[in-house]
């Protein structure tokens, strides 16, 4: 791998400042002559030579067994590649450090930081942010986005179903025990019709690509998904360090939190609708998210202190007295929400919300009761459900996936551990899975046992060869694993999606996780118009 | 924008304990034993003379403490993010970090917390952030028997521009503590306040 510490487009003046590093060094290697000094200059001017030339190959060099974003897309226009690495090649290795610095340094000054469950009390940690950017096409793009669309319709035509004529359950195309004894099924949602079928109202699918370049979705997320703060902060950290690239040619994503203030007012059938976004408080992961949501949106972040409901109505204290609440977003899970239906020892809710919500007076985004849409043991059945419901086939294919409650699939599954992901079926944020092939011996067998007394809490999918991309390691530009998060915004008279999302990158040589949680980080996600270069 | 009850009541209380924090960076360390029994007395704190009062204001423990002080406007910082602009939460994100590497930088950061937060857009937070300094002000100045006539001309104005932003109940309220200003009808504003801080009806 090509390390650069030499400026390699410098220019014919000043040479002796230019190379004042490899002199330094050889200075310091070995005691010469100054007929050997002018003899290493000459070597280190060869040496720049040869390293302006290779630059040039920067990301080709990578050579992966894996799909490159960046150099394997034939869709992409090859000049994409070649406009990113001119501007790397223009930094050393260690300027393109300090840039990475320099964002790390504006998120902990911002404030951009979550904090980690169970670790100590305290510590917040920023998200490694990588300034070499993902790139998508704009003609991949289209299909991402069309299979995201027809998936979530698909996804809330299911979730209108089974809280209502559960037709897709009669006609046996799941089985109905799954889908109404699991633990996200919300009986209070029985027969209760919302404004235009939307259940989620913001959603992600988590997306991947394999050694072939094709899409895969590998997750759906339709309860509270995050991380879309983090897709505009690494834009506005993109424009800052490379305005010159940035702003030509690459889609916009600045108008999100504008579309989401308008699809949530969407969602309501109120005028002007008063929208608020509910956060537990200070002490949530993504307390940060959910102010910057509210400040971009220009809306109220209330916590529970700050709503009553009165005669089904639910009602904001302002400092001018009460005002009457038509939308909320909420980011406390389904549990939380109302003391008086869920879990009746949550301070974080809202006591009535549940009565205020059925009687129609506010919309919860999103509702309560999505999160059996979006469990892994359910995912396996949404080709069908595109098919059944929209009489369409799917854009997007899932990965393939091994429901271990079938006995069949238990049986294979155990068999071939260490080839296989398994997967918590109501799991998040890249615990409590097993990645075979990197685990040891000791793991799979304790892996086996679990998986023996509570089969129907896994699935398991066969390890993709994940795409990479060029991501700046200690050891130089060196490829990592990549997915990809687009959100998805939904009401009854349209569906959003700006273009592109949050993509994240495991960190680590070879690692697959790629969750914040667990020491992931993200890059800026550009689509491009390939024709407009 | 909304202005939640809540907020209200945040940056009301982060204008008092910038406020006492200040005053008490002004006097530490106490030098005269007279001096800090008056302060001591006024704030009903466990101390006899400068040294134990110097102790209690540096004991992280202590509710009076420099410490606890600080960690109430830091809380209130906190809870305040979705409604202060960003760039000056950053501002006072780093400057309370600043604090916590440091205790000793806790007088200066307070003071530039200050600045920050009068430079905030919202006409109506900032009001309720001057109305908590003045509060605190008022209430010291009642307790060591200093001067008030100049506390009470800035109260003055203040409860007027919150008149005209719609807080209707506090000039009436107000007129009776321009009055007489004692203990009594400061403490029977002070309650005033805190209701507006628990309305929610009309």
């Amino acid at each position: 791998m090509l390390k650069e510490t030499i400026d390699t487009n410098s220019s014919n003046e000043n040479y002796a400042d230019r190379f004042a590093l490899p002199i330094a060094e050889a200075e310091e290697k070995t005691e010469t002559t100054n007929q050997q000094q002018i003899g290493n200059i000459q070597q280190a001017i060869n040496l720049n030579i040869d390293a302006q030339q290779a630059s040039h190959h920067l990301l080709k060099q990578m050579n992966s067994v894996f799909f490159n974003e960046m150099t394997d897309d034939h869709v992409l226009s090859p000049e994409t590649a070649e406009k990113i690495e001119d501007w790397l090649s223009q930094h050393s290795i260690y300027q393109l450090e300090k840039l990475n610095e320099t964002a790390k340094a504006h998120f902990l000054y911002q404030g951009i930081t979550f904090a980690v469950y169970g670790e100590k009390s305290g510590i917040d940690r920023t998200i490694p942010f990588d300034l070499i950017p993902r790139v998508i096409a704009k003609q991949q793009w289209s299909k991402v986005a069309a299979g995201c669309t027809q998936r979530i319709q698909a996804l809330n035509l299911f979730l209108a179903d089974i809280y209502n004529q559960q037709n897709i359950l009669k006609e046996g195309l799941i089985p109905a025990v799954q889908v109404l004894s699991h633990e996200a099924y919300q009986p209070v949602m029985m027969n209760h019709r919302l404004n235009g079928n939307i259940y989620s109202q913001i959603s992600g699918i988590d997306i991947v690509r394999d050694c072939k370049g094709e899409f895969f979705v590998l997750e759906d997320n339709l309860r509270t998904p995050s991380g879309v703060s983090y897709m505009l902060e690494s834009r506005k950290m993109s424009q800052k360090l490379m305005p010159e690239l940035c702003n030509q040619h690459v889609a916009n994503i600045e108008l999100y939190p504008q579309l989401l203030r308008d699809v949530l007012a969407e969602n309501s059938k109120v005028d002007c609708p008063t929208i608020v976004v509910l956060t537990p408080g200070r002490y949530n992961s993504a307390y940060y998210e959910h102010s910057f949501l509210a400040r971009e949106m220009g809306v109220p972040l209330v916590t529970s202190r700050d709503l009553f409901v009165e005669n089904d109505k639910v009602y904001v204290k302002t400092i001018r007295g009460r005002q009457q609440v038509d939308v909320i977003y909420r980011r406390l899970d389904d549990g939380f929400l109302d003391p008086l239906s869920f879990r009746p020892d949550s301070t974080l809710g809202v006591a009535g919300l549940m009565s205020a919500y059925l009687s129609g007076n506010v919309v919860i985004a999103n509702a309560p009761g999505t999160g059996v849409a979006d469990d892994k043991s359910i995912y396996p059945y949404v080709d069908q459900m595109i098919a059944y419901y929209l009489n369409e086939k799917p854009i997007l294919s899932n990965v393939p996936t091994y429901q271990c409650r079938e006995a069949e699939a238990l049986d294979y599954v155990l068999a071939n551990l260490d080839q296989l992901v398994v997967k918590e079926a109501q799991g998040s944020g890249g615990y409590g899975m097993l990645i075979g092939p990197k685990a040891t011996e000791q793991e799979i067998d304790l892996f086996k046992m679990k998986l023996m007394a509570s089969p129907s809490a896994y699935i398991a999918q066969p390890t993709l060869n994940l795409s990479v991309a060029p991501t700046l390691t200690s050891q130089g530009i060196a490829e990592r694993h990549i997915d990809l998060r687009p959100f998805i915004l939904s009401s009854p008279e349209r569906i959003e999606i700006v273009p592109g999302g949050l993509t994240r990158v495991a960190m680590q040589q070879g690692s697959l996780v790629v969750n914040s949680s667990q020491g992931g980080g993200i890059k800026d996600t550009w689509v491009i118009d390939e024709y407009s270069i | 924008m909304i202005l939640l009850s809540t907020n209200a009541q945040n940056i009301f209380w982060l204008g008092r304990y910038l406020t006492r924090i200040q005053y008490l960076c002004s006097q530490f360390p106490f030098k005269t034993n007279e001096l800090a029994l008056d302060y001591a007395h006024a704030f009903c704190l466990p101390a006899f003379d400068a040294s134990s009062l110097n102790e209690l204001i540096l004991d992280n423990e202590q509710p009076a403490s420099f410490h606890q002080h600080f960690l109430c406007a830091k809380n209130n910082i906190h809870d305040l993010r979705g409604v202060i602009s960003a760039q000056s939460f950053a501002e006072l994100n780093q400057l309370l970090q600043q604090a916590e590497q440091n205790a000793g930088f806790i007088c200066d950061v307070c003071e530039e917390c200050n600045d920050v937060l009068e430079a905030e857009d919202d006409e109506l937070l900032f009001l309720f952030f001057s109305l908590g300094q003045k509060m605190e002000q008022f209430d010291r100045q009642l307790r060591l028997n200093q001067d008030k006539s100049v506390t009470l001309t800035q109260l003055n104005h203040l409860i007027d521009r919150l008149d005209q932003h719609g807080m209707c109940s506090l000039p009436e309220v107000w007129e009776e503590l321009k009055k007489q200003p004692d203990r009594m009808n400061y403490y029977h504003f002070s309650d005033h306040i805190d209701s507006l801080f628990e309305l929610d009806r009309l």
